[in-house]
């Protein structure tokens, strides 16, 4: 019995001589082989969702604007600190301007 | 006598270029899509596939290092027990030599790409659930067959004597 067992030994370790198999590296790596449909290439994109005014925007068909929406709305002129009067002098600033020229010219 | 030798060792020539020839003709037809592609990758089922890899080393991947040192040793060593297994065919006189011859034809068959190729090409894939069992190739299957058929006839051979 004792040569029988040597003798498979050596069979055996024969057989891991002789036979060529691939290394059991990339076997046990879990490592995927085929390059065609690789899932860990596919991004997962967020879920689409809704802008927050949404609701806010003019529907097609009642495009029409009230012209006292604009008149009410003075906060464009409040960050920009232009007053009703400023633009009443500038007017009149450059009305000199051009009654000056005018002299000058005659 | 001599007659009865000789017929038996042109057959165990002809088990071994059996073997080495199946091998060969599968391995030239893994190269040449490997030719013609640039790689093989085939798909055949969800049990079997077709990939090809290049083994440097022994069983299981053992021994696959770059180092042409220990390549050349491995293969010398591969050479050697080539040399006992056509000793024991020789020597021997039972149906055990059969199965000798077979795993010798798949020796010759890796031990030739070992030399011509510096590599063996491996390209059986074997997978059950997205778990791979080693790539191996015809010359592997012939190998593993005969060491098997000659383990069962080693233990058959021991319960007859007992």
């Amino acid at each position: 019995m004792k040569k029988n067992k040597l003798y498979i030994l050596i069979v055996i370790i024969f057989s891991i001589f002789l036979t060529s198999c691939q290394t059991a590296k990339e076997v046990f790596g879990g490592k995927k082989r085929s390059e065609q449909g690789d899932e860990f290439l596919i991004e997962k994109k967020n879920p689409l969702a809704l802008p927050p005014d949404y609701d806010k925007l003019p529907t097609p068909g009642n495009e029409k604007v009230s012209p006292s929406t604009f008149s009410e709305n003075n906060e464009v002129k409040d960050l920009l600190n232009i007053e009703e009067s400023d633009s009443n002098n500038d007017n009149d600033s450059s009305g000199d301007i051009e009654s000056s020229i005018i002299e000058k010219i005659q | 006598m001599i007659n009865v030798k000789s017929k038996k060792i042109f057959i165990y020539i002809a088990v071994v270029l059996l073997v080495f020839t199946l091998d060969r003709i599968s391995k030239s037809i893994i190269l040449s899509i490997l030719d013609d592609t640039g790689k093989v990758d085939i798909y055949v089922n969800s049990f079997f596939s077709l990939f090809l890899v290049w083994n440097k080393g022994i069983g299981f991947g053992l021994f696959s290092f770059d180092k042409s040192s220990i390549y050349n040793g491995i293969t010398l060593i591969i050479l050697i027990i080539n040399l006992i297994i056509i000793y024991l065919i020789y020597k021997e006189n039972s149906p055990k030599t059969y199965f000798l011859a077979i795993i010798l034809g798949g020796s010759f068959g890796n031990l030739f790409d070992r030399l011509y190729y510096n590599a063996v090409p491996d390209f059986i894939d074997l997978n059950y659930n997205g778990y791979h069992w080693f790539i191996f190739n015809v010359a592997d299957i012939f190998i593993t067959f005969g060491i098997i058929c000659l383990i069962f006839a080693e233990l058959f051979n021991y319960k007859k004597i007992k």
